[in-house]
């Protein structure tokens, strides 16, 4: 029989081995995908969207700023064009490309579908928000209109993207922005954030750095030098203007100004109730609507029943029943504290 | 799809007005259905001038999960409930195999050859499908009349979604859905059952999860083979009087072994093929009922363990006829039984198994009941032991634990073997009815696969390292 | 559709027979077709075992049902075949159970929705008790646990209950078998029309949805008359749901109507 130190010795190399054919993203089988990546028709693609893009902002489209977009060399960039040209897909104008009827019909179709995927990951997988984004952009190559339109049914033929981009509809329709942005907001208006872009990606963070949500009330918006100052949600917040012109909001008629942040349901302690205020928008889909279906909707009362053995969850009763809910769900639930000794006004 | 003009104006038109009302339709609504919902209840129902003392709820409650008393109760109710499953199984176990193998058996036989039977018919109905689901029900229908009923009742009381309730932190830690806490509880009964359960999980990655990790709550089918290892093995390494309590203690050990596997295979997989963050959790803890005993015994003893049994017996006829056939056909002398068994030899010894546990692992995927029995009889068959049992492909039963003993001593078995044994039940592939369910859940041929070879994999590393750290050990 | 020997009274409702048949029910020896709905974990299996003489496994956790459970019992001459529904706390989300019952209920048309609430928790079994009654007119409200509300010294006045909901509430116990009898009783007379339900309707608070979901029933009613829960359908329809823009698409949701209500015999149709 084989000595006991060659086995283990053979079998941890076995294991090495193993780990570095299948390892996730590094290993040989991951790198083999993402070469896949750069392929032509991906990269045709690619160019759609960002003639769009440039169209959309005013901006021209040339054979170098695709190429560095892209980031692929500039002789197969200038392939790529020709043989989109000839499918009549974009065409030249004067010094620069813009797209053609048919081709702004691809590119709204593939900005509904990357559209669609992230609020279907959103809302029915677990990917955190941060991967999104790259997850859609692979998404959107790889998805037929026919499982589009299977996924936006099993949405509920939504109209926003979780970042409050609407989504073109599957004829192509896609509708003016909704409310102002940042930048052009009225000093003395209140309103809601309806819309956050998350594109460029250094700048959704500098917004989700400062916890700048959908669906969070803003007030006293005031423009010093290269920043703006508001008070989100009760919470003084300063923005640089490169994240404030990516973020719109509407303007609400009878809202009564929020003078403090508002406690969340998290912050109960066993026996202590709070009314609920509302739901933060970072609550989405499923989540929230099954929240909404126990009895989490304004003016609840709910009260902290007990603590589980590690603290985390915590059970709550919510119109009478013990509901267990973890940290982080109770943590997007805006409530009042009424304290343990309020009794629900019979 | 056929559309007319009429439905397309219904349609466009709420299009529209989708487009107008925004995100929050949804809210509104189910704030006012609320509202008239508390309106309602309100006028019809009073509250007591003064609250109830529910002192009692209140109390267990806060006993079951409570930061120290939640988790060191959880162990002492498995504890208690295994303990009288073993101790309680004993003696109807032996009564049973009296009435099944050591007198029908031999009536059987007689009768059969007496009216003309020839004696390979008579072998192969008696010696090997009777036998084999005789077996089977003296080993299995104890221990289930009573772990079942238990079980029921646990279940009927609200004690589950409290488990749940504390299991959570660490199902969250390992990416997977707090329900599955509640899947993995059914698992202990029947890991098909414990999958058509995790329809209760949203999330089709967390119901993955729990679908692959599920095969790790050991199933009725494979407590008999824990209970009995541990009893003959690791109960025996101590006095009479602790032996129960030993064997206990070790069964308990590997169902918690299994529940750790449950996590890290969760954390392992939330981290690569089923990468995401764990969906949101809500779980209703629901009053306590008392268990209506009579009710309890009648639906424990008919939905579970009599429909078990059932299952069991049925597959344990054909199991029972392949083992003795394959012990009665013979190649240049040696019995097909005997080849395999030999073919197996070399990789089960590497693994501190043997080629024997190993055959009868693949005979028996269609029902893990049978393990054991057909252990034993290829354990007969290969050491060539004589007087024991009725000769070639003959399945039986033994009366004491001494001869338990004898037949695996002559096999070569060490308190590794046994150890490598228990801890090869409770990882390896899933039953052929669980694959099916499996299938016919997930309805993907992939993860099948991965659900079915990702626990033989893992029980081959870890009965290999288990085996050749004790060699290493034992050498210095 | 072929007549049914049991059908042919004009005076009992005809169900849905190939609808029914579409879900899966058979109803070739069966009178009438009753769902049983409820929030999870409310004694629905108990109430079921209690109203067929089976013994479906109950255990006390939300979701213990995942499969659907189907039995019959015969009242008052009449033979009932009851469809056990998943529970769930609502009818609106998008969740595969929610999803199943609601379609039953829409799309099945049984004779009569029971409805099984925990006398104990009634403002959130309430939620889904007026969900159901959103879509469909004939229900009966089982007001369950009423042991245990007692041990609690609630008192529910369920008359009040009655009249508010506009459907017959039925306190029980069915885990000792009180009130089981009253709900038989109850049953049979929705189902035989000789109780007629006034449901309870829903006001949307918020103005500008209560304006486009009227907007949009007006229409619907425009094209349907025979439609009585336009208002609901129009909700469903400006939330998006797939189902029911697939029925209006193909022309499903003309069919969608109580024959009692027109107490046209079912060979009528043809």
């Amino acid at each position: 029989m084989i000595h006991p130190f060659y086995a283990l010795l053979i079998a941890v190399f076995f294991l090495i081995g193993t780990f570095f054919v299948f390892s996730p993203g590094k290993g040989l089988l991951g790198r083999i995908q993402r070469y896949k990546r750069i392929q032509d028709h991906i990269c045709r693609e690619d160019i759609l969207k960002h003639l769009y893009e440039n169209e959309r902002q005013d901006k021209k489209s040339s054979l170098h700023s695709m190429a560095g977009a892209l980031n692929i060399s500039t002789e197969r960039t200038a392939d790529l064009i020709q043989e989109l040209q000839h499918t009549g897909l974009i065409q030249l104008q004067n010094d620069h490309y813009i797209l053609s009827a048919e081709g702004r019909d691809y590119a709204l179709k593939m900005i509904r579908i990357h559209r669609l995927y992230e609020l279907y990951l959103s809302e029915q997988t677990g990917v955190p928000e941060a991967a999104w984004h790259t997850h859609a952009e692979i998404a959107e190559h790889e998805i037929t209109p026919e499982q589009a339109e299977a996924i936006s049914d099993q949405l509920g033929n939504p109209r926003y993207d979780p970042h409050g981009d609407p989504i073109p509809s599957a004829d192509g329709f896609l509708p003016p922005n909704r409310g102002l942005w940042l930048t052009d907001w009225p000093e003395n208006e209140i309103g809601r954030i309806i819309q956050i872009e998350d594109e460029p990606v250094n700048v959704y963070n500098i917004i989700r750095e400062k916890d700048i949500q959908l669906g969070i009330q803003i007030e006293q918006v005031r423009r010093e030098q290269e920043y703006l100052k508001l008070i989100a949600n009760g919470r003084k917040v300063t923005l640089p203007l490169i994240a404030a012109g990516n973020i719109r909001a509407e303007v609400l008629k009878q809202a009564a100004p929020i003078t403090d942040p508002p406690a969340r349901l998290r912050d109960l302690q066993s026996g202590e109730q709070g009314v609920v205020i509302a739901l933060s928008q970072n609550l989405r889909g499923s989540e929230r609507r099954r929240l909404m279906d126990l009895g989490v909707t304004p003016g609840t009362i709910i009260r902290n029943e007990l603590v589980s053995a590690f603290g985390d969850p915590v059970a709550y009763n919510i119109r009478g029943a013990a509901i267990a809910l973890r940290h982080t769900q109770a943590n997007l639930i805006y409530v009042k504290k009424l304290g343990a000794e309020y009794e629900a006004a019979s | 799809m056929k559309n007319s003009a009429k439905q397309n104006e219904l349609l466009d038109l709420a299009d529209q007005l989708r487009w107008e009302l925004g995100d929050t339709i949804h809210d509104s609504l189910m704030q006012t259905v609320y509202e008239d919902a508390s309106r309602i209840a309100g006028r019809a129902v009073t509250l007591p001038a003064e609250k109830p003392r529910l002192q009692w709820d209140k109390f267990l409650d806060r006993l079951l999960t409570s930061r120290w008393t939640g988790f060191p109760v959880m162990f002492l109710i498995l504890m208690s409930v295994f303990w009288l499953t073993i101790t309680g199984a004993n003696i109807p176990s032996g009564w049973i195999a009296d009435l099944l193998v050591d007198t029908l058996h031999p009536w059987l036989k007689t009768a059969s050859l007496s009216i003309g039977f020839p004696w390979w018919l008579s072998g192969f109905l008696f010696d090997g499908m009777y036998l084999a689901a005789a077996w089977v029900i003296s080993v299995m229908l104890p221990p289930m009349a009573i772990f079942f009923p238990l079980f029921t009742i646990l279940e009927d009381f609200g004690y589950l979604p409290r488990v749940a309730f504390n299991l959570d932190a660490l199902f969250r830690k390992s990416g997977a859905h707090g329900k599955q806490a509640l899947t993995m509880a059914m698992g202990y009964g029947c890991n098909a059952a414990g999958i058509i359960a995790t329809r209760i999980i949203d999330s089709p990655r967390e119901r993955l999860i729990a679908i692959i990790t599920n095969n790790f709550s050991l199933c009725n089918g494979r407590w008999p083979t824990q209970i009995l290892i541990a009893s003959l093995f690791i109960g025996t390494l101590v006095p009479p009087a602790l032996g129960g309590f030993v064997s206990a203690l070790s069964v308990v050990g590997v169902a918690l072994l299994g529940v750790a596997l449950t996590f890290v295979t969760s954390w392992f997989l939330s981290r690569s093929v089923l990468k995401g963050t764990p969906s949101s959790f809500s779980l209703e803890l629901p009053p306590y009922r008392p268990p209506r005993i009579w009710q309890t015994l009648y639906t424990s003893l008919v939905d579970r363990t009599l429909f078990v049994l059932w299952r069991a017996v049925v597959f344990a006829f054909p199991a029972g006829a392949l083992i003795w056939l394959m012990a009665n056909f013979q190649i240049s002398g040696i019995s097909l039984a005997e080849y395999l068994i030999q073919w197996f030899n070399p990789f089960g010894l590497l693994i501190g198994l043997n080629g024997v546990i190993l055959l009868a692992y693949v005979i028996a995927i269609p029902a893990n009941e049978i393990v054991v029995p057909t252990i034993l009889m290829l354990t007969v068959l290969s050491a060539k032991m004589t007087g024991m049992g009725a000769g070639a492909g003959v399945m039986f039963e033994l009366d004491d634990m001494q001869a338990y003993q004898q037949v695996f001593q002559a096999g070569g078995w060490t308190l590794m073997t046994a150890l490598n044994l228990m801890l090869f039940s409770l990882v390896h592939n899933p039953c052929s009815t669980t694959i099916y369910t499996i299938f016919k859940e997930t309805g993907s041929r992939r993860w099948t696969l991965v659900s079915t070879f990702l626990p033989v994999v893992m029980g081959f590393l870890l009965t290999f390292f288990v085996t050749q750290f004790w060699r290493l050990i034992s050498m210095l | 559709m072929k007549p049914h020997p049991e059908a042919n009274c004009a005076s009992c409702p005809a169900h849905n027979t190939a609808q029914l048949e579409r879900l899966g029910v058979d109803m070739t020896e069966w009178d009438y077709a009753i769902a049983l709905a409820g929030n999870p974990n409310t004694g629905k299996s108990t109430v079921f075992n209690a109203l067929t003489g089976l013994r479906q496994h109950t255990g006390n956790w939300p979701g213990k049902t995942v499969t659907r459970a189907e039995g019959g019992f015969s009242f008052a001459g009449k033979r009932f075949k009851l469809i056990d529904l998943p529970g769930t706390y609502s009818l609106l989300s998008t969740s595969t159970d929610e999803e199943v019952a609601r379609n039953f209920i829409l799309f099945g048309q049984p004779d009569v929705t029971v409805i099984v609430a925990d006398a104990t928790r009634l403002e959130r079994n309430l939620n889904l008790t007026l969900q159901i009654l959103e879509i469909t007119e004939r229900a009966v409200l089982c007001l369950n646990l009423m042991d245990e509300a007692k041990r609690h010294r609630l008192q529910i006045d369920e008359r009040t209950l009655s009249k508010d909901l506009g459907i017959p509430v039925v306190p029980a116990s069915a885990r000792v078998g009180i009130g089981i009898d009253e709900l038989l009783q109850r049953i049979h007379e929705v189902a035989s029309g000789q109780f007629v339900c006034r449901p309870h309707r829903i006001k949307y608070g918020n103005s500008a949805l209560q304006k486009a979901v009227d907007q949009l029933a007006e229409q619907i009613a425009g094209k349907y008359p025979q439609l009585f829960n336009t208002r609901w359908m129009a909700l469903r329809l400006i939330e998006g749901d797939a189902r029911l823009r697939e029925a209006v698409a193909g022309g499903e949701i003309a069919g969608l109507v109580h024959e009692q209500q027109t107490y046209a015999p079912a060979e009528s149709g043809l």
